[in-house]
């Protein structure tokens, strides 16, 4: 994103909207960081700007990256791949893709407010394949991998900045501890937040079998309901 | 000088010659910019007997010392002349972005002397000036001629600010004014009369980079913002999110609002005005001066009525009022129609409707027939008559080359029962488009009044500062000269930093924080107080000298008459005229008898100078 800076006339109006606080007055006018900019395009959309002068023009490999994942209604041409993260993560009561015995995970980095380097998500990504992760293929950010084995994440695009990205990927259920206490090793050298989200398959009995493991790590957890109660039924009791 | 580019331009019409001039920080500290400065050189450079006409009558317009900062409202630009409506002191401003942009390119203020034998308009930008042929401009619009110089020079909407004339000030109608940047007017007291006489078309300056120096520009950002807020709250923050499209009703209601030329103050239709209702119905989209977030100023375009698809700006109040009480016309389209085209064709939309109004009673009357008025059937709301009348006073046809004097002297020359209808002050400055037999204190300050126009402003943010009445019983006679003469300075002090009143109403803390902030100065409140009050008597002085004696500042016969019907009708004025006068003199230090500040008034103020 950029501000014409002969058209601004330095109201200000726009700046509360960056979601990553990238636009501060300089000499007078509204100027953007273009290093933290993650071209989301919320400050144009917001039509904060009464004299029109926020503009936005497509950018080139690798910066393009920064609108396909910081613009949710953009489509990810860069990587052929739509969307932050597949959305059968959120359905799986009704698709069956995490089976018995297996764990989905995700790693979501960034948020409004701060934004994430792929560099903070390479490191993550480089931690779980050394645990053996199966990396999902229909994912964006493992779409910018140059090896799927080591989780290692392009050079190029290393130093973008973007609003928010995912990991997801799925390994059997005895490695949850190993990978859990992994992440909290690594993530103390990740210079964003990011959230961890574990999916998996409830017993017939109605419990949940990582609620235990979590348990004996003491481990604080919350489980969210994103099953679709009563809207669907699981493709098979798998 | 942080806070100063440390020079103004000097333009010699007459050799066709321009240069630079160094401004010093005594100078400055003085004066601060703008009107006090402009005050300056008319009070040293333009002896009082001279004619307005003249070309030794001088030409100033200035930002400054906040002029090109984020403070809101700084863009603005203020001119001073010797006016020709009063032939004395002027002082009227416009905002809109010429105050940013002539400081970026390197100047306080502009000083026009002499006068050229063809017409020019002059142009800056970032090094450079150039005195341009303007030939190829006379006749056209104020809103043509600013297309037609940023066409010929390259320049888009906003990389450019144009303050010209139109026809009006080319034909020296005597109240035209001076129009930029899409509508935005210094119109009071003939400053486009003056600009014809030297026969200048336009003023043009280009967007330049910012290289001003400002000592705490942290703590600028900072006021900047304050003052946004402050504006977000004066009054509701109705003026910050409406401007004044609003007025209509709430004048009406309060008996303030000019009807049928004070003849009623009635106006049934006054909700059909309301920008509430004008904003969504028109096509309308925010126009802002440089450093402004406010919803003041709006293009837009008529949806509904015989004007649908005319395109301008937004009314301001004192447009809505002259052009759809005043005449009694009641389509809210074709008002901004005729607000527009008298913008235009460069005239003070105040006076305009003051001419127009009396021009309708004199036909409701009969003292001006069809044939006096070369034709025009002038019924209360004739939309089309009306225009055709505008324009034969820009141009000075027929009968408009005796309107083009104004009302006061147009009656006069009619005589009889007219005069008694006619709406002006004894100095010949317009009162604005409102009833002020509602509003005594703004009748009080035009018609005492040294700039041409208002002087003051009761409506101050800091009110125990400035020792207002408050709460204040707007029909006290002693409340209203208390707030009238209390005041004094608070108004000089925002057009000498060139601070627009919609955006910093007039707080004169938070200016002198932002001067200070700007400039490095320590200056006190008193300070800057002193200063307001210094150039307000620095006017008097020199409208004294131009002939100015206190039998001149009384309010015309309609003027100050009683009020037929509305809220007001039992609330005369006259009968405390000369009481309120009285008051008013005493609490400004100045002689009942002859009107001079008194000697320790001129002591106290350092202006003995100016009052030899």
């Amino acid at each position: 994103m950029k501000i014409t800076p002969d058209e601004c006339i330095a109201c200000e109006a726009c700046v509360p909207y960056c979601p990553v606080g990238a636009i501060s007055m300089k000499d007078d006018i509204a100027v953007i960081d273009q290093d933290e900019c993650v071209d989301c395009a919320v400050c144009l959309k917001s039509g904060s700007c009464p004299v029109d002068c926020i503009v936005f023009e497509p950018a080139p490999w690798p910066r393009s990256l920064r609108t396909v994942f910081s613009d949710p209604r953009t489509e990810h041409k860069a990587t052929g791949i739509a969307g932050r993260g597949t959305e059968e993560m959120k359905t799986n009561d009704v698709t069956g893709r995490f089976q018995r015995g297996w764990v989905g995970l995700g790693c979501e980095f960034g948020r409004p407010g701060i934004g994430t380097r792929f560099s903070d998500v390479d490191k993550v990504a480089q931690v779980l394949a050394k645990h053996g992760v199966a990396f999902e293929s229909k994912n964006p950010v493992t779409a910018l991998m140059e090896d799927v084995k080591t989780g290692k994440i392009r050079e190029d695009v290393l130093g973008e900045k973007v609003l928010s990205a995912i990991i997801e990927c799925l390994y059997p259920i005895e490695k949850f501890q190993e990978i859990i206490t992994a992440l909290k090793e690594v993530a103390k050298e990740v210079d964003t937040v990011f959230s961890v989200e574990v999916i998996n398959r409830a017993e017939p009995d109605g419990s949940y079998p990582l609620r235990k493991l979590l348990d004996e790590m003491s481990m604080p957890y919350y489980i969210n309901g994103k099953q679709c109660a009563g809207l669907g039924r699981p493709l098979a009791d798998v | 000088m942080n806070g100063s580019t440390g020079k103004i331009l000097r333009v010699d019409l007459t050799r066709g010659k321009t240069w630079d001039e160094a401004l010093d920080e005594a100078t400055l500290r003085k004066y601060l910019g703008g009107t006090g400065l402009g005050m300056k050189y008319l009070s040293e450079e333009v002896d009082p007997r001279t004619d307005w006409s003249d070309p030794k009558n001088i030409f100033y317009l200035g930002a400054g010392p906040l002029g090109g900062t984020r403070i809101p409202g700084c863009a603005t630009i203020s001119f001073v002349t010797k006016g020709a409506m009063t032939n004395g002191a002027t002082s009227t401003q416009a905002n809109g972005n010429f105050g940013a942009y002539l400081k970026w390119c390197g100047y306080d203020g502009i000083l026009v002397q002499g006068a050229s034998t063809s017409w020019k308009y002059l142009y800056l930008r970032e090094g450079g000036v150039e005195l341009r042929d303007a030939s190829r401009l006379i006749g056209k619009d104020t809103w043509e001629t600013e297309d037609a110089i940023k066409e010929e020079l390259g320049y888009k909407e906003r990389a450019m600010s144009v303050f010209s004339i139109g026809p009006a000030g080319e034909n020296l109608v005597r109240f035209s004014g001076v129009f930029g940047d899409r509508g935005h007017a210094a119109a009071h007291n003939g400053t486009g009369a003056v600009m014809g006489s030297k026969k200048l078309k336009a003023f043009a300056a280009a967007r330049a980079a910012n290289k001003l120096q400002f000592t705490d520009p942290e703590k600028l950002g900072e006021l900047a913002r304050k003052t946004t807020e402050t504006a977000k709250a004066f009054g509701g923050g109705g003026v910050y999110n409406w401007g004044t499209s609003r007025v209509v009703p709430t004048a009406e209601a309060g008996g303030w609002l000019p009807v049928k030329n004070y003849q009623t103050d009635l106006f049934p239709e006054k909700d059909l005005f309301d920008g509430a209702r004008v904003r969504p119905l028109f096509e309308s989209k925010n126009y802002p001066c440089y450093a402004c977030s406010s919803h003041h100023y709006e293009l837009m375009k008529v949806t509904e009525g015989p004007y649908t698809g005319y395109f301008g700006k937004e009314p301001e109040y004192e447009q809505w009022a002259s052009w759809g009480p005043q005449i009694y016309q009641k389509d809210p389209g074709a008002a901004v129609m005729l607000s527009n085209e008298v913008d235009k064709l460069g005239m003070d939309t105040n006076e305009a409707g003051w001419v127009v109004g009396w021009v309708m009673e004199c036909y409701q009357k009969g003292a001006l027939k069809k044939d006096d008025l070369d034709g025009l059937e002038m019924t209360w709301g004739n939309v089309e008559a009306t225009l055709a009348l505008l324009k034969n006073i820009a141009h000075r046809r027929g009968y408009g080359a005796t309107l083009a004097e104004g009302v006061k002297i147009a009656a006069e020359k009619l005589g009889g029962e007219s005069v008694n209808w006619a709406i002006y002050t004894g100095k010949g400055n317009s009162p604005r488009g409102h009833d002020h037999r509602g509003r005594w204190v703004e009748m009080v300050d035009t018609v005492v009044s040294d700039t041409g126009t208002l002087e003051t402003q009761m409506l101050v943010v800091n009110k125990d500062l400035w020792q207002m009445p408050n709460p204040m019983d707007i029909f006290d006679p002693d409340q209203v000269v208390q707030a009238e003469a209390n005041s004094k300075g608070s108004m000089t002090i925002s057009d000498c930093l060139v601070q627009c009143w919609f955006a910093g109403f007039n707080d004169t803390e938070t200016q002198t924080e932002a001067l200070n902030a700007a400039t490095g100065w320590n200056m006190s409140l008193e300070e800057v107080m002193k200063v307001g009050r210094r150039v307000v008597n620095m006017m008097r002085l020199y409208n004294l000298k131009v002939g100015l004696t206190p039998d001149k500042e009384k309010p015309s016969v309609r003027y100050c008459s009683q009020a037929v019907d509305g809220p007001n009708k039992d609330k005369p004025v006259a009968p405390h005229w000369e009481k309120m006068l009285d008051k008013y003199y005493q609490l400004m230090g100045w002689d009942r008898k002859t009107g001079k500040p008194l000697p320790e008034t001129i002591k106290e103020l350092g202006l003995e100078d100016f009052a030899k």
